[in-house]
């Protein structure tokens, strides 16, 4: 690596001429790559200057110095989590805010502006690179996104804009991808409001800006509207809007279910919405919608055959309101069961009937689908046929292949409107067994589903194979209670349709072009931008929901014994018994929610019985009043005299009877309403039982950590005063030792001392011998009158 | 994010050392306050950020860059070097060798970077008992001393000094600053000013 090349080039940037062009162009090859050389062009801070020249180009409104700038930053971040990073701590977050030529103050004037050709290019990048930032699944990444404004930013183009439906379709993506770890993003989204424009040359100022409306109602609205409107918008080229269209409503059905999949709340709150009251009629007779009702509304209204015949219905419509249905009742129970209550017709149908219920009236429309999709397909053997008789005629021909084009066009509708219905279905029933035996008490709903896997052909491969995954899953989560048990669903399997054709269904389903190439979220994206002949059918989350489901439907249509359905009958005898102590707080919460469960089952069964109770009252006063009547009657016929008092004595007799049978009956039923009550009470101290020790536990829990905390801290002190005291306790050894020594020499010295002054006494006692003995000797020589000196004597006496 | 209003300097650290003395540690420590006990090498380089307040007032934005050990990265952690207005180089006191290292790391430091560059010399792992030690703190203090470096004692694993390590040597680069021996965020472009710029490593918020 050539020393400081990089940083030296980045340098240039500071040019404002032909250089920085240059300059730009060969960074963005360095830059595509190798991860190294983007970080050291982080490190060099490349990212300010790149800023700094957009800014100063004008932003999105600038030239393509602006693009390659921005191209420069996302080759910079993409594939380059470190960079990322980088980028997001470093405060750059912002700068895409302004790049965008976005602020609070100016919200008219970045609603409705003029898109030049450059712009969207520019701006399609920025968005991008938002994309990369929050694709990363950063939770972090995604709150700086929402702190630095980014996503009011990105709301309002997308939903209150008059910016081109490609940016705004890829706007939603870039919010797809923000919502997916960001709960805070989701809920600052669903509290946000947005004035939809429309772009018309109808309207005096060319726009039309609509009333505001919630932000979550406006991406349903696209879903299943698209872009309202018509193409006449603000940009140089008109869009071919059709193929656009539908890529702006994948994007926001996949904004959708970012938004939705782990917000149990949203789903429960347009659940609750959906119904046809909820409508609020404005003042000039418009109807304003809720997220709910613009679902209900598609879903429920099906085209005549006669309105159908002038291909002026939508099925794609109905399309994605199944889609976006689907995603609101995927993994949630509550959601679905809350969906199961939802009334099929608009209210004022209803004094007629019992209300059909939503689940019940798909059903319906699935049947009226399946006899306009073969009505179709005989018209058009029809056409076919006619057309081979009357090849002479080459003026009708034209006439003819336009019809016939027609024809085939409305077979593809009700297929559609077919396979929609079907999607919902599957997931709304997958893992829920009362879905289930709410569908099996009617029981002509599985006849629509079993007729075309039968269908050996003249099938479409899709109908075939999501009718075989939704029986399959019907089948496979009949667990509950319900009319048709698992064991008769089982011998319908083997006798009426097959498990081979079930199994083939499925895997025809799987090889047939349309789903299969779904192979990935972007790529469901990309045949919406691009319609192909065969037309967009699925969204990658449906594609994806059935690859890791039809196994199990195939597992449990194969294997030839029925699972035990496990019974809900109330498992009474086990609430009663006392709790195992040795059950930890799980296990605990476990089964409060299972006595929750039970009691919640209990309470059902009262209303159920109370419900019967006033039936059977009811019944019993009116057969009182026969009974009355009857009497008086024969009181009558008793003054006559007449022959037929006998006949009414006997239905008296019986009247009488069934009165007593009755009211028998309804004492049965009090009672065991009364005991009902009594375990439902005794349940619930149960409940309240358990929370309290659960509590208990918990505290113990607490406490004991806290000892353990303070343990561990008095562990630490005794730890350190304890290496303290092996430093002390070396320290005294070493000093020890030298003491030990020391006291080793001295010893040997006084014992050289002792000796020493040994010698010096054995030398004095050696002296004072030697003088006593020279005295002597001197006596002696004086005595013997040998001369001696006195001196010496003296010397003598001395020593 | 409201610390993120009011800094005033953005820094940029570097910190190198032998592989395994426990960089990405002493950043994960620093940015996060967190410790993996299992962590993979480091490729290249990584980065983080902090901002730390220093004497009680003075807010600056820490911009980390953590680089690889292993000797196949270090034409790459060089580039790293020139534009770091701190660094940490760090030894593992369990490691004779990554202390015996330190002599060339210092003249690679010595040979790429800026001569205004603080560099603070880190003995890693102060947790490890005495028994398992390959270096004694003095020996590292008397190195240091010999080379004016200054010293510090940290463990990422228990969390010990490691924002000391910091706001040690960011003061230090502080008072370099103050007496002008940066030149914060060049003026416009010119050749000297160029030069000015390729020494650059501080540059003022906007």
């Amino acid at each position: 690596m050539a020393k400081n090349g990089l940083s030296n080039l980045i340098q240039l940037l500071d040019y404002s001429n032909f250089i920085r062009s240059e300059t730009l162009i060969i960074l963005l090859y360095i830059t595509d790559y190798n991860s190294e050389l983007q970080k050291i062009a982080a490190f060099e801070g490349i990212f300010d200057k790149l800023f700094k020249i957009i800014l100063s180009e004008g932003s999105i409104d600038g030239t393509i110095i602006v693009q390659d700038c921005l191209h420069c930053i996302q080759n910079l971040l993409r594939y380059n989590s470190s960079n990322i990073t980088f980028f997001r701590e470093m405060g750059f977050v912002k700068n895409l805010t302004h790049t965008l030529l976005y602020s609070p103050d100016n919200l008219d004037s970045f609603s409705l502006q003029y898109w030049s050709e450059q712009k969207v290019v520019n701006a399609a990048i920025v968005i991008d690179i938002v994309r990369i930032i929050a694709g990363l699944g950063n939770r972090q990444g995604n709150l700086s996104i929402l702190q630095s404004g980014l996503t009011q930013c990105l709301i309002d183009l997308s939903l209150s804009s008059n910016a081109p439906v490609t940016l705004k379709a890829q706007t939603l993506t870039a919010l797809t991808a923000i919502f997916s770890t960001s709960p805070q993003n989701q809920q600052f989204f669903t509290q946000s409001q947005t004035q939809p424009i429309l772009n018309s040359d109808a309207y005096a100022a060319g726009y039309l800006r609509l009333p505001p409306r919630l932000a979550t109602i406006s991406l349903i609205d696209i879903a299943l509207n698209g872009e309202s409107g018509d193409e006449n918008r603000m940009v140089d080229d008109v869009d071919s809007l059709k193929g656009h269209n539908l890529m702006f409503q994948v994007a926001a059905l996949s904004a959708f279910e970012s938004l939705i999949t782990s917000n149990d709340s949203l789903k429960l709150e347009i659940i609750a919405s959906m119904s046809h009251t909820t409508n609020e009629v404005n003042y000039d007779g418009s109807i304003t919608h809720t997220a709910g009702s613009l679902l209900l509304e598609a879903l429920s209204n099906l085209p005549t055959p006669e309105v159908s015949l002038d291909g002026a219905f939508d099925s794609q419509k109905v399309f994605f309101a199944s889609l976006v249905l689907s995603h609101v009742l995927r993994y949630s129970e509550d959601a679905r069961a809350m969906a199961r209550n939802i009334p099929f017709n608009p209210s004022e149908d209803t004094d007629e009937d019992e209300t059909v219920s939503l689940l019940h009236g798909i059903f319906g429309n699935l049947i009226t689908c399946s006899r306009e999709r073969s009505a179709a397909d005989a018209r058009l053997r029809e056409k076919e046929f006619s057309s081979i008789n009357r090849t002479e005629e080459p003026e009708k021909q034209g006439n003819q292949e336009n019809e016939e084009e027609e024809v085939k066009q409305i077979d593809i509708d009700w297929t559609r409107l077919t396979v929609s219905y079907l999607i919902l279905l599957s997931v709304w029933v997958w893992d829920s067994p009362a879905t289930v035996s709410d569908i099996l008490k009617e029981s002509s709903n599985l006849q629509v589903l079993i007729q075309p896997i039968k269908q050996s052909s003249g099938v479409d491969a899709l109908i075939q194979g999501l009718c075989a995954f939704t029986f399959g899953a019907i089948y496979k989560f009949n667990t509950g209670p319900s009319e048709v048990s698992k064991k008769d669903l089982h011998s319908i399997i083997e006798k009426q349709i097959g498990v081979d054709n079930i199994i083939q269904s499925l895997a025809r389903f799987r090889s047939d072009k349309r789903f299969c190439k779904i192979g990935s979220p972007d790529d469901a994206l990309a045949y919406a931008e691009t319609p192909q002949e065969d037309g967009w059918w699925f969204d990658w989350n449906y594609v994806e929901f059935f690859k890791g489901s039809f196994m199990a439907v195939q597992r449990s249509v194969i294997s030839e014994e029925i699972e035990e359905t496990t019974k809900v009958a109330p498992p009474l005898p086990q609430a009663s018994s006392p709790l195992p102590e040795s059950t930890d707080n799980t296990d605990h919460e476990k089964v409060v929610q299972e006595k929750d469960s039970q009691i919640e089952t209990h309470k059902q069964r009262i209303e159920e019985l109370k419900v019967k109770n006033a039936n059977m009252e009811m019944e019993m006063e009116r057969v009182n009043n026969e009974l009355g009547e009857a009497k008086s009657k024969l009181q009558a016929l008793w003054e006559q005299g007449s022959p037929e008092v006998a006949g009414l004595r006997g239905d008296l007799a019986e009247g009488v009877k069934r009165e007593e049978t009755l009211r028998a009956e309804l004492d049965k039923l009090n009672n065991e309403l009364e005991t009902l009550k009594q375990k439902e009470g005794e349940h619930k101290s149960a409940s309240g039982e358990l929370t309290t020790k659960i509590e208990i536990l918990e505290n113990e829990v607490k406490s004991n950590k806290e000892e353990v905390l303070r343990l561990k801290e008095q562990n630490d002190g005794l730890k350190s005063t304890n290496e303290r005291d092996t430093n002390e306790i070396q320290s005294t050894k070493n000093t020890n030792e030298t003491l030990q020594k020391e006291n080793e020499h001295l010893k040997t010295q006084l014992e050289k001392h002792i000796e020493s002054e040994k010698e010096h006494e054995d030398l004095l006692i050696l002296l004072e011998d030697m003088s006593t003995k020279r005295s002597n000797d001197k006596n002696r020589m004086k005595q013997a009158g040998l001369e001696v000196s006195e001196d010496e004597g003296d010397e003598d006496d001395d020593e | 994010m409201d610390e993120d209003i009011g800094w005033k300097y953005i820094l940029k650290y570097c910190i190198i050392g032998d592989s395994g003395v426990g960089k990405s540690c002493i950043l994960v420590r620093f940015t996060d306050n967190n410790f993996y006990n299992t962590t993979t090498a480091t490729l290249g380089v990584e980065f983080g950020s902090r901002i730390i307040t220093l004497n009680n007032k003075e807010k600056v934005k820490v911009q980390c860059w953590d680089t690889a050990g292993s000797e196949r990265f270090k034409s790459i952690t060089r580039s790293y070097f020139r534009g770091a207005a701190g660094c940490l180089l760090v030894y593992s006191l369990s490691s004779r060798d990554s202390f015996n290292n330190l002599e060339s790391w210092l003249n690679d430091i010595r040979k790429y970077a800026d001569d205004n560059l603080t560099v603070l010399l880190v003995a890693n792992k102060a947790d490890i008992p005495y028994s398992d030690r390959e270096v004694s703190i003095e020996e590292g203090e008397n190195w240091a001393r010999e080379r004016e470096l200054d010293f510090i004692k940290v463990s990422a694993k228990t969390g010990d000094r490691v924002d000391e390590a910091f706001d040690r040597s960011a003061r230090i680069i502080l008072e370099k600053l103050n007496k002008g021996a940066f030149q914060p965020k060049a003026n416009k472009t010119s050749e000297a000013v160029l030069k000015i710029e390729n020494s650059k490593n501080i540059s003022s918020c906007c």
